[in-house]
């Protein structure tokens, strides 16, 4: 009796898993999607394939005339490429610094440099500003001021600027500070768009006021600031 | 309560998404360096050429002399640039003089800046008492003491364009400069480039109507200027 009871218990449980296993088997499969993204770069260089040129002006009375007043040699010029550097993404090659010095300079002296700018990334890119960090140093080499500029963009698109000697380091232009130089930034007009691969010629000039004080130096560093073509309105009024 | 808290996050979450959609940009920057070494104008005498006066005669000092004329300089003053020095100023000292005594100094405009220099003015400054009317621009003017209105000296300044070491050997040869007058240049307009000179004469001449014991005093102010921004 005891045997029977046992055998119908294991029965029992025998035919309830295999109900449960009827309820719950099946067949399964996936399909998968796989996300691949790759970024692009924005590389803003200037070109590897012509060297920069620097060039003396003068003011005539009326216009500006190549070299220095009387066909004299007194100041000097020159401009060259440097920090080479390789977009990672296209591998295209561009220099990331342009060094312009000028030696012997003298109010009235102007000096032109020519330049191309290339994107060497990947999507397209505004030049749309220039900023300047820079100090007046004396002829010991001790800093005297730093410098300041205030930008505008002129009536034939370019951008103008005007560098002064900060006197009270107040970090922007006002009242009692130095007017030392004048710049000018070239192109077709600003914002400048140039799209991958591109490259645009352009010019920057600066030219020394009456103030500039003799013997002493100056330190430019100039940043040409791009961005994104698509964003531009989040950086440009 | 917990749904609300859920909500909350969920809103904060999907905002700040939202504005960071809204101001993700990329950004370069390229660098443009300049390095400006200034020029320096520098500009004074540096060299007392030579100096004589009316009582030399065919390179012989008259015996009985009883006027001089003597120059100096002072104010030295050196160019951080160039390390080249010069005096400020040029002190012309007339003794003992005597109707129709002249004395001529001869001396030298030096640059010791960088860059080119024009002279862009001569200024001739009298102290109160005297008037100044200016006999040939740029080179003669004669003083006048203003009470009496005689004439009590007459200054020259002009070019000296000869060769220095003919002047060296030639000065007590020369004839005051009125005899030279269609040779005679003014200061205005004279180039002088860096480590260059110029030279120029200075001629007083006293006339009959000067006034016994008196001491006469005059500056002379003489401007050079960048070549570049030189007025004709």
């Amino acid at each position: 009796m005891e045997n029977k009871k046992i055998a119908a218990i294991m029965l029992l449980i025998a035919i309830t898993l295999s109900a449960f296993g009827i309820v719950y088997a099946h067949w399964s499969d996936t399909a998968t999607i796989t996300g691949n993204i790759k970024m692009g770069t924005l590389t803003l260089a200037f070109i590897t394939t012509e060297d920069p040129s620097a060039a003396e002006y003068y003011w005539n009375g009326t216009t500006w005339k190549l070299g220095e007043k009387e066909g004299k040699d007194v100041g000097s010029a020159n401009a060259q490429y440097k920090d080479w550097i390789t977009d990672k993404d296209t591998g295209k090659p561009g220099w990331k610094t342009l060094e312009i010095n000028m030696t012997n300079a003298y109010p009235g002296y102007a000096v032109h440099t020519t330049f191309r700018s290339h994107n060497i990334g990947t999507v397209p890119l505004f030049i749309y500003n220039v900023t300047l960090v820079g100090e007046k140093k004396n002829s010991t080499g001790a800093h005297i001021y730093n410098l300041v500029m205030n930008t505008s963009i002129d009536i034939n698109g370019h951008i103008a600027g005007d560098i002064w000697e900060d006197k009270d380091n107040s970090g922007t232009v006002s009242a009692g500070d130095i007017l030392v130089m004048n710049l000018l930034l070239v192109d077709t007009e600003f914002p400048l768009q140039i799209e991958p691969c591109h490259d645009e010629k352009m010019e920057i000039d600066i030219d020394f006021k009456q103030a500039a004080e003799q013997c002493h130096k100056y330190t430019l560093t100039f940043s040409l600031l791009a961005v994104q073509w698509d964003k531009l309105y989040e950086v440009y009024p | 309560m917990k749904t609300k808290i859920m909500g909350t996050l969920a809103i904060l979450l999907i905002g700040l998404s939202v504005a960071g959609l809204a101001y993700a940009h990329w950004v370069d920057t390229a660098t443009i360096k300049a390095n400006v070494t200034m020029g320096s104008l520098t500009f004074g005498f540096s060299d007392i050429i030579d100096e004589w006066d009316s009582e030399w005669y065919n390179g012989v000092k008259a015996e009985k002399c009883s006027a001089t004329t003597h120059c100096t300089l002072s104010d030295h003053v050196t160019d951080v640039h160039t390390g080249l020095s010069v005096n400020k100023t040029l002190t012309f000292a007339m003794v003992n003089a005597t109707p129709e005594y002249w004395g001529i100094n001869c001396f030298s405009l030096d640059n010791a800046g960088t860059i080119p220099v024009k002279i862009q003015n001569v200024t001739v400054i009298l102290p109160a008492g005297f008037d100044l009317v200016v006999s040939i621009p740029g080179i003669c003017w004669e003083v006048y003491n203003h009470t009496s209105g005689k004439w009590v000296y007459e200054i020259w300044l002009y070019e000296q364009t000869n060769d220095i070491a003919e002047i060296r050997y030639m000065d007590s040869y020369f004839g005051p400069p009125w005899y030279l007058l269609s040779y005679l240049y003014g200061l205005k307009g004279i180039q002088i480039h860096p480590s260059g000179s110029a030279y120029a004469e200075m001629c007083v001449y006293i006339p009959e109507t000067a006034q016994k014991c008196h001491t006469y005093t005059f500056d002379i102010h003489i401007d050079a200027i960048q070549w570049n921004l030189y007025t004709p």
